[in-house]
């Protein structure tokens, strides 16, 4: 029997989960839009022309539903589904329950990379003729948090190998060091210079247009459903590293392939979303609790949960003090650190069962 | 007893305090913080810890006497020869203690309150700046003269600003309101509340913010947020016109909002209106031409 129909209750659970929290979303906020008017217009929207007719006032919330919620909405979605996967097969390769990508520097690195171009870059390409920052701050956070991980994978290197161990403590090093370097550029900056920068490593969901989406999420989904194809290697990898080896699998090349993967979908969530923490970390260890350690099960749940995570989290961010907007990432660390609290208190539970 | 004291000395003593406070005429101001200031003599030596506070020394008349001040303090071009001393938040005490002044007027908002008290403990005079309101601004500039000795020198200028805001307040009583949505920034989209002086600018033209009752001063909000509140006038505060255009092209996507429809989505140069100084005074002047353009496009 497959190990995903044996969960069918849960991941039955789980899409509706997604289903809600994507609908409750997309109906809440400052401009009211009905549960029909939302369907009516995404069944106008499916074939255009028809819109023709709407009133000013549909006209309107058509344009507040397809160009500031949808987008939204599918960028919360990838996000969540990304991180949490990344998360998950982090903490597989690792055999470390500490083991998050934030880890191996990424998020650390691509705030350096940001940070160095909001001080230092954004009056330069001003002076080549006013490109618009929208576009370069995502590409130099990316090329940050990439450069981050590779020195990361570097150092953690002996030979042909490639040691979890040494890679895990280069991974701390380095996050200082980038953490370090994005303070230092804090200290020397002017307020304005930076405000884009912090606003953006606190993590919003909100200003991404559907053009930069629809160029980036397929490149993010074709990752995360490659790890997928992981999942027995990762299976293999809990009884360790050997023995996988010796059960058959490229051990070493599975591992360049994953870190690869990671770094990639990671990367560009972070350059898109800013930085969202935790997710990465909760959503394997809930599920595992749940579902146990078969990753067969615990990759596509986590892609799931992590979804809805994001999701309700960015809804929260947007509804408790609206018009005002809170910063979905310091909402996620507040609700998601108790939460990760409780479920260390309650269970002693072991990494692997 | 060794030290008998009489009534008759108390009486010299007092007599004597008397007359020396009539010979060294003190200067005694009230800061925005309710302290009182008190130097013995005009001060000659000022360290300002904030742009504001230099720009209104100059405006008082006691430009050449300012011997330190803050990063961005560049506003008037004979402010960026002064001394710098260290940024707003982080100044340097020794630096301050060196250039021996006789007067520092810091900012209560903006000033690390640790860094001041440390140069109060040190027996330095600081004036804390704290002006919101025009009146505020006025008696902020009237006051430094006071300290600086500046008062007849500073007396046109004085004259010349309530006299502004005066004309301002006639010319705009009473007119159609206008709703305002004001941007600080575009990447996150930032407006300011109604406690802000650029707010109270607004009111004096006839405008209303229409974030006014935000609980943060500067809160974030969303596009969909300024949808709902249909301004009909956008005015975005870049640092210079440049960054305000490609801030017009997000707006130009939302014809819903009246003040797109109409095409009142306007520049204004934030130097002019952030600064609680007397370019405030100027920048309110614009603030009032442009909401009273968008008045002759309401419907």
């Amino acid at each position: 029997m497959s190990p995903l129909y044996t969960h069918r209750f849960l991941f039955i659970g789980l899409l509706f989960a997604l289903t809600a929290a994507a609908l409750g979303s997309m109906l809440s906020g400052s401009v009211d839009i009905e549960l029909g008017e939302a369907l009516d217009i995404l069944a106008h929207s499916v074939s255009p022309g028809e819109s023709l007719n709407f009133s000013d006032d549909m006209q309107v919330k058509q344009a507040v539903l397809m160009q500031i919620r949808l987008p939204r909405v599918m960028l919360a979605v990838i996000t969540g589904l990304t991180l949490a996967v990344s998360g998950t097969v982090m903490q597989g390769m690792f055999r470390n329950p500490l083991a998050d990508p934030g880890l191996m520097g990424i998020s650390a690195g691509c705030a350096f990379g940001a940070a160095l171009f909001a001080v230092l870059g954004a009056n330069w390409l001003a002076a080549m003729g006013g490109i618009s920052s929208v576009w370069a701050l995502p590409v130099a956070a990316f090329l940050g948090g990439l450069l981050s991980t590779w020195l990361v994978f570097f150092l953690g290197r002996s030979g042909q190998r490639t040691d979890v161990a040494t890679m895990l403590l280069a991974g701390i090093a380095i996050n200082v060091i980038a953490t370090a370097g994005t303070s230092a550029l804090k200290f020397v900056a002017d307020d304005q210079a930076l405000r884009g920068v912090v606003f953006w490593l606190m993590g919003n969901l909100g200003s991404t247009p559907w053009d930069r989406l629809l160029w980036v999420a397929p490149v993010q989904l074709a990752s995360v459903v490659a790890m997928f194809f992981y999942a027995p290697t990762l299976n293999a990898f809990l009884l360790g590293e050997a023995e996988a080896q010796h059960l058959g699998y490229n051990v070493e090349r599975s591992k360049r392939i994953l870190i690869l993967l990671v770094a990639l979908s990671v990367g560009l969530s972070v350059s898109l979303a800013g930085v969202i923490g935790f997710v990465g970390l909760v959503v394997p260890h809930l599920l595992r609790r749940l579902v146990g350690a078969d990753h067969r099960v615990l990759l596509p749940a986590s892609a799931l949960l992590g979804a809805v995570l994001v999701l309700l989290a960015d809804w929260l961010s947007r509804t408790l003090l609206a018009p005002t907007e809170i910063p979905v990432g310091i909402l996620m660390a507040l609700t998601g650190g108790p939460f990760f609290i409780w479920l260390l208190l309650t269970t002693r539970y072991r990494f692997v069962r | 007893m060794l030290f008998r004291v009489t009534s008759g000395q108390v009486l010299f003593a007092g007599l004597a305090f008397f007359i020396s406070s009539l010979c060294f005429a003190q200067i005694i101001v009230t800061d925005d913080l309710g302290r009182e200031v008190r130097l013995a003599k005009p001060a000659q030596r000022i360290v300002s810890l904030a742009p504001h506070n230099t720009e209104n020394l100059f405006t008082a008349g006691a430009g050449e006497q300012i011997v330190g001040t803050v990063d961005h303090s560049d506003f008037p071009k004979q402010a960026l020869d002064i001394q710098r001393i260290g940024n707003y938040k982080q100044v340097n005490i020794e630096a301050i203690l060196g250039l021996k002044p006789d007067l520092i007027v810091a900012w209560s908002s903006g000033n690390t309150d640790e860094s001041v008290q440390r140069l109060i403990d040190l027996g330095l005079p600081v004036f804390y700046s704290e002006p919101e309101t025009f009146e505020q601004i006025i008696s902020n500039v009237e006051r430094l003269a006071r300290l600086s000795g500046n008062l007849e020198r500073a007396a046109p200028r004085l004259t010349e600003m309530r006299k502004t805001y005066q004309a301002l307040q006639t010319e705009y009583a009473g007119k159609q309101p206008v709703r305002v949505f004001y941007q600080v920034w575009d990447q996150p989209l930032i407006t300011l509340n109604g406690e802000h002086s650029v707010s109270h600018a607004f009111e004096l033209c006839g405008g209303i913010n229409v974030f006014t009752d935000e609980p943060t001063i500067a809160p974030r909000i969303n596009i969909e947020g300024v949808i709902a509140k249909n301004p009909q006038i956008i005015l975005l505060a870049g640092h210079s016109a440049a960054q305000s255009v490609g801030w017009i092209d997000t707006w130009a996507k939302w014809p819903s909002i009246d003040a797109v429809a109409a095409d009142q989505v306007k520049h204004i140069d934030a130097d002019v209106i952030n600064r609680p100084t007397q370019r405030f005074l100027e920048g309110t002047r614009q603030i009032c031409e442009l909401i009273d353009t968008a008045r002759a496009a309401l419907p």
